[in-house]
């Protein structure tokens, strides 16, 4: 289990999120959604200790990211690198050695290719390969349907179930809210610094017909120019 | 708009030259004057046509890389095709220059036509659209990132050591095979000069200790693995200067462990003017060596106790 506590985070003056508290359990699913800028992906860096934070990160188990997976919004590659080779420096960095690499290849990727000339949904594929192979007990991922085709998003959410059944704890933030409300035991919705909202499956029609509200206006302002 | 072109060109460069800490006053003429020096001091100790080599090759690599095939597109986007051309040709001039002064000074007309020459056919060449993908074989371990982009990006500047390695034992002479030798533990070490992104040390469970006992590790393996073949034509040429080579290569591999070292002392940040000038003192006074490693080491290690 990982409990945040009063977990605040700032850039100068602009204050990000403020006392922000949160438990995630095993076996879960959680969901953040939030605006663009919202930041749902500073969250994710605190979590990981990418980034300073006040307050109050623990976990039963020891240090969070000796089992966290974190899938960046963005993965980072290094150019001239294939995907074998990313793979089993993944591996190596959880202090194993990756053997049948083929075997473990779910999203059928050109392995012995250079990354750069994946395309975005391929970069995504094999960043999440990548931490799942490491076998973390945590995962936090940032956007990880964004790019990816329909069929392996299908396959994404059938492994998050999967891994939901080993008593793995998932934090996801996503765009797609049918994908969230299919998958998440809870939703926390990020805006102007707090997470006021942490939504049961029963709640998520309202939160989207909120998100919906929150949206008119824009809509009845392009209906005018447009 | 050429014009405007170069002027951002020339402000990202001293936008560099600021960030890596360089007074912008002192480090351009710096840069020239370390030139001269470094380009006597190869003159003293190569013969003329080694160095042409040598300089060829840095050259050419320089302009190869100017011709990336990103750069090129985007350019070739945003420009008429005139001046496209004509911007490709100026840069590859400008990096020509202080080769093409420098032969100049040399009184070597030859050289230094044929390779203005060259600088101009390569601006007039537009690189085709061609996706590589297959990969370049490397002789490192699997996980070693850095060792094997840097391969990948520079093979050729190996494959040219070997070539100069032959002339030398063609030659019989010794000095040249071991600045080959020097030269690929020295290139080696640029491959661990560029700090990678935070998430690339965050991943690994290691404490600090272990992390750099790691990758002294896997650099000192991969920095043997393209030395080695010098090393062993080396030994069986010239098996009376065991001492000397055994030395090139303890010399190799401790410039390897500084430099990676001191990336991980100032990480996640660039490595500054101060660092680059404490690796620059080890290259000329190897006794210094041990002094940088444990400091660099003991720095290493407080930097990246807040990461792992």
């Amino acid at each position: 289990m990982v409990r945040i506590e009063k977990l605040s985070k700032s850039f100068g003056n602009h204050i990000v999120f403020q006392n922000v508290n949160l438990e995630l359990n095993s076996g879960k699913i959680y969901g953040v959604v939030g605006k663009n800028g919202a930041g749902k992906t500073t969250l994710f860096n605190c979590i990981c200790g990418l980034e300073k934070y006040q307050g109050s990160i623990t976990s039963s188990e020891g240090k969070i990211k000796d089992f966290t997976g974190y899938l960046p919004a963005e993965p980072y590659f290094f150019d001239k690198i294939t995907g074998e080779e990313y793979l089993y420096f993944m591996c190596r960095t959880r202090g194993f050695k990756l053997h049948d690499v083929e075997d473990k290849n779910i999203f059928e990727l050109p392995l012995k290719q250079y990354i750069s000339t994946y395309s975005t949904g391929m970069k995504k594929k094999i960043a999440l390969l990548g931490i799942l192979l490491q076998k973390n007990d945590v995962l936090i991922l940032d956007e990880p349907f964004n790019g990816v085709d329909i069929g392996s998003n299908m396959l994404i959410i059938q492994i998050f179930k999967e891994l939901q059944r080993l008593g793995k704890t998932i934090l996801v933030s996503s765009h797609i809210f049918a994908t969230l409300s299919e998958i998440c035991d809870e939703i926390f919705f990020l805006e102007n610094g707090e997470i006021f909202q942490k939504k049961g499956f029963h709640e998520f029609l309202e939160l989207e017909n909120q998100l919906k509200n929150d949206i008119s206006t824009s809509i009845d302002k392009i209906k005018k120019w447009l | 708009m050429i014009l405007y072109y170069f002027k951002i060109r020339g402000q990202l460069i001293l936008r560099k030259l600021q960030d890596a800490g360089i007074p912008l006053l002192i480090g351009i003429p710096a840069l020239f004057v370390l030139f001269y020096f470094v380009s006597e001091e190869i003159y003293e100790r190569l013969e003329f046509q080694n160095m042409c080599y040598l300089y060829g090759a840095l050259m050419f690599g320089a302009v190869i890389a100017n011709a990336d095939k990103g750069r090129q597109r985007f350019l070739f986007q945003h420009y008429p095709e005139n001046k496209y051309f004509s911007l490709n040709i100026i840069e590859n001039i400008v990096l020509y220059l202080p080769l093409g002064v420098y032969y100049w000074y040399k009184d070597d007309w030859v050289y230094a036509l044929t390779w203005l020459c060259v600088t101009f056919v390569v601006g007039m060449i537009q690189i085709p659209n061609v996706n590589f993908k297959k990969r370049i074989p490397t002789p490192f371990l699997k996980h070693s990132l850095e060792s094997i982009v840097g391969f990948r990006k520079n093979y050729l500047f190996f494959f040219l050591m070997y070539f100069v390695l032959w002339q030398s034992v063609k030659v019989q002479n010794l000095n040249l095979g071991l600045f080959c030798l020097l030269a690929v533990f020295v290139y080696c070490s640029f491959f661990f000069v560029k700090s990678e992104p935070l998430y690339y040390v965050w991943n690994y469970r290691l404490n600090p200790n272990d992390f750099l006992i790691e990758k002294l590790k896997t650099a000192g393996i991969n920095s043997l693995s393209v030395s080695g073949l010098i090393t062993i034509i080396l030994f069986l040429v010239y098996p009376a200067e065991y001492e000397i080579i055994a030395l090139g290569n303890l010399w190799g591999l401790s410039v390897v462990s500084v430099v990676l070292l001191s990336k991980y002392s100032v990480y996640p940040s660039e490595l500054n003017l101060q660092q680059l000038f404490m690796i620059a003192l080890c290259l000329f006074f190897p006794l210094i060596i041990p002094v940088l490693l444990f400091y660099f080491y003991v720095q290493a290690c407080s930097q990246l106790k807040e990461i792992l």
